[in-house]
């Protein structure tokens, strides 16, 4: 037995975040942790990588006590996290921040090797087949993606006993993926473990030896993920059966042919080009493609908050500068980064909620907390957030309930179009589920989607139609039908 | 990591603040400070401050500040000094409008040109005491007599009731309240949510001008000159006031407006008591910025180690739970 975590148990005020988990790790084992958001899982993981102190708990790292106090202690005991968000430091190369915390390897005393730091991390790229990266070069210079690979780069390094991955998969492409799973199978020959985390449960069941699975804090059972199905994996997570369906199940809707949105000639130097198309009432429209592919700035456009953009966009028949006019045309967006774009943190779920509605709830300019917060309420009621009251800040929700909230915020100004840019990431399957029955249900009353997505299975299921771009153009045009593969997808995305 | 039991603690502190240093001052000085006579001076006094500190609110709960606070008191007060001499109306609404017009500038340039509010209004300010050197020459310029007439401490309450009255209302009952604070949280997503950021810059600082020529015209009426440096260390009292008042720092969504009220008074009190205690002015301002960092450091969001200690206080203390 490589480790164990016995009794673990951490409360954030009244919320029991982990509430006596003990699980154990076997050497050369790669454990996944599923659980829906809010289950624990990163709490959990954030203990055994030091980031935060346990209430109460024990743990034991090849027999030995196991107390770290910090995660570079952590990191020195053999036990290394690697997380969702950018974790390199802007402002040093690529190279220091592959040796960051072990500068003897590369100085004499007091004095930095800089050519002995450039070569060694040079020679770590080339094995990771990074060929294009240079290690003088400063970080921020690179895209995300290739940045999550020079952690990844770092973590090889260190070659810890406990590698940790917190949903670092959904933001990185296939490619950066692969690098994380030769990553993984390399620790696990070594006769190390891996523990990670991820909301997908295909890549789950794929690349793990076991599974344990968490729900409100509380430990489930630890299974094989040979002896499970997808379905019986989110049967056990969830606790109940999913009644109905996830995607949408008709097909053969007609469309109106009434145009909501229709844009001319949208052009944005480096990003995209020649973006033409029509957005009809009641249609459910996917934007496909690799995430360099130009989608998710044509989203931005549609909202008015990317730069030099050239080209008509007309909303109801109405040309659209400001984001004012968006909203006065009742359109809305919701973005691919919630924390820093759609949400405030340090604020209440009330305040989150009602600052589209000012106007409505202020006829006569004056407008009351109690008012807000009865209004708050009714609109958070309805995507059931889960929460202590309006009061609580939104920063302390879970990720499922944070994109409840933001889309409470377009629910509550009686938004038409919706502009929604992976309205799914990062999201556990019951909050999934939620929202594609909103999708749904905002169709039945005539309200209008794009949908942008890199999940190529929810475009197919939800979109009547899908654009699929490809390199900053739309290369292809996909109707709804039944006997749609990911593959039909995927030949016009490459 | 937030919950309801610290919301109280934020809730009460200034006022627990304030009876503790107003109780502290009290005895040492043998009940001096809370006699009605000298109850009734602090509170005239603390008004101007007051005044300053409303204007100021509105500014750095967007996070961003203002320095020229106390240059614009100083052009503030020398309008109305020289255009009531003239004409006591105008000159009035003349220094008001003054003060309006800086903020305004302070707002243009920082809300819409993006540059730094702090480079901005450190300008500003220097312009602005530059300005004033040929102006005012060799001595200070004098008030007409009709306006202590204004110096009663009747007209001031009401005025101070009529001002904190109005912004209290602006600040907590209006859209435009809840969207300056919203800016404050995280202005990104308040433009996203289709706020028009520029525009709510641009009238809290015209704001800040404004209350700042409010507070001018009542230090032309209380000292009767326009001097060289009149108002001179408005911009840091009010900035200490607000704290002291229990203002979060970058401002936001958790700021109250009563923050700028308890603030003035208790610097007013602490002022007030340490001068009748016979504290140097030199060892006051000493003792005013050491108690200013001390808070700050105290209701800092990185201060963990003071934080759980609440929360370890609070578990033995079922007393605290049960509020």
């Amino acid at each position: 037995m490589l480790a164990k975590f016995e009794h673990m148990k951490k409360y954030f005020g009244a919320t029991k975040a982990v509430d006596d988990i003990s699980i154990q790790i076997e050497e050369g084992e790669i454990r996944a942790i599923v659980g829906e958001n809010g289950s624990g899982k990163s709490t959990l993981l954030s203990m055994i990588a030091g980031i935060l102190k346990p209430d109460e708990g024990h743990m034991e790292v090849e027999g030995k006590n196991y107390h770290p106090h910090s995660q570079s202690d952590a990191n020195r005991l053999g036990v290394s996290m690697i997380v969702q968000e950018i974790n390199t430091l802007p402002g040093l190369t690529v190279a220091e921040n592959i040796f960051l915390g072990r500068e003897s390897e590369y100085s004499k005393g007091f004095f930095r090797d800089l050519k002995k730091l450039n070569q060694l991390a040079k020679d770590k790229l080339e094995t990771a087949g990074l060929h294009s990266i240079n290690p003088a070069d400063d970080v921020t210079r690179y895209s995300l993606e290739q940045r999550k690979m020079i952690e990844l780069v770092r973590a090889a390094d260190i070659a810890p006993k406990i590698l940790m991955v917190d949903e670092t998969t959904t933001a990185l492409s296939q490619t950066g993926r692969d690098e994380l799973y030769k990553l993984m199978k390399a620790t696990k020959n070594r006769g190390n473990s891996v523990l990670f985390i991820s909301h997908d449960l295909k890549e789950v069941l794929q690349i793990s030896d076991t599974i344990t699975v968490m729900r409100d804090g509380k430990y489930i059972d630890t299974v094989k993920s040979n002896e499970m199905t997808e379905d019986s994996l989110k049967r056990l997570m969830v606790g109940r059966e999913l009644s109905g369906h996830y995607y949408r199940e008709d097909y053969d809707t007609k469309i109106s042919d009434e145009v909501v949105l229709e844009v001319k000639d949208l052009n944005c130097p480096s990003h995209f080009k020649n973006v033409n198309f029509q957005l009809h009432r009641g249609e459910i429209l996917g934007f496909g493609g690799l995430s360099e592919a130009g989608m998710h700035e044509v989203a931005r456009a549609l909202y008015g908050t990317e730069y030099d953009v050239t080209g008509q966009i007309l909303v109801n028949g109405k040309a659209v500068h400001t984001i004012k006019d968006r909203l006065d045309e009742k359109l809305g967006y919701i973005s691919k980064n919630r924390d820093m774009e759609s949400l405030f943190n340090q604020a209440s779920i009330r305040d989150n909620i009602c600052i589209t509605c000012m106007e409505k709830l202020a006829p006569r300019f004056l407008v009351t907390k109690g008012k807000m917060t009865q209004f708050s309420e009714r609109q958070a009621d309805i995507l059931h957030v889960k929460m202590e009251d309006v009061n609580q800040l939104v920063g302390a929700l879970s990720g499922g309930n944070k994109q409840k909230v933001a889309l409470s915020k377009w629910l509550a100004c009686d938004t038409k179009i919706f502009v929604m840019d992976s309205p799914t990431r990062g999201i556990d399957v019951g909050v999934k589920a939620v929202i594609y029955n909103l999708m749904e249900e905002l169709k039945k009353q005539g309200k209008s989607m794009i949908i942008v997505s890199e999940e190529l299975l929810e475009l197919i299921g939800m979109a009547d139609r899908i654009l699929i771009f490809k390199d900053g153009e739309i290369s292809g045009e996909i109707y709804r039908s039944p006997d749609l593969s990911e593959e039909q997808l995927v030949q016009e995305m490459i | 990591m937030k919950n309801k039991h610290f919301n109280v603690i934020a809730f009460l502190g200034p006022y627990v603040g304030l009876i503790f240093v107003v109780t502290v001052l009290a005895v040492l000085t043998g009940g001096d400070v809370i006699a009605p006579g000298n109850i009734k001076l602090v509170l005239e006094q603390s008004i101007i401050l007051i005044m300053a500190s409303i204007g100021l609110t509105f500014v750095m709960t967007m996070g961003m500040l203002d320095l020229s606070v106390g240059a614009n008191i100083c052009i503030c007060c020398y309008v109305i000094a020289k255009v009531c001499q003239i004409n006591i109306p105008l000159g009035i609404i003349s220094g008001l409008l003054m003060g309006v017009l800086v903020g305004t500038v302070n707002g243009v340039l920082t809300g819409k040109y993006k540059i730094m509010s702090f480079l901005v209004t450190l300008c500003t300010r220097y312009i602005i005491n530059g300005l004033m050197v040929p102006l005012i020459a060799e001595e200070a310029v004098t008030v007409p007599f009709q306006l202590y007439n204004y110096d009663t401490f009747e007209f001031k309450i009401i005025l101070l009731i009529i001002c904190a009255g109005a912004a209290g209302i602006l600040f907590n009952l209006t859209p435009f309240g809840n969207r300056v604070r919203m800016i404050g949280s995280n202005e990104k997503a308040a433009i996203y949510s289709g706020i028009n950021v520029i525009r709510i810059k641009i009238i809290c600082y015209a704001l800040c001008g404004f209350f700042g020529a409010i507070a001018a015209f009542l230090t032309a009426v209380r000292t009767g000159t326009a001097a060289l440096n009149t108002g001179s260390d408005m911009m840091f009292n009010s900035l200490i006031a607000l704290v002291m008042g229990g203002f979060p720092a970058k401002g936001g969504a958790k700021v109250r407006f009563s923050a700028c009220i308890v603030g003035g008074l208790v610097m007013s009190f602490l002022t007030n008591g340490l001068t009748i205690l016979g504290v140097d002015a030199n060892l006051q301002q000493f003792m005013r910025g050491g108690i200013f960092l001390i808070i700050i450091v105290l209701v800092s969001e990185k201060n963990l180690s003071f934080r759980s200690w609440i929360k370890v206080w609070m578990k033995n203390n079922k007393k605290v739970e049960a509020l």
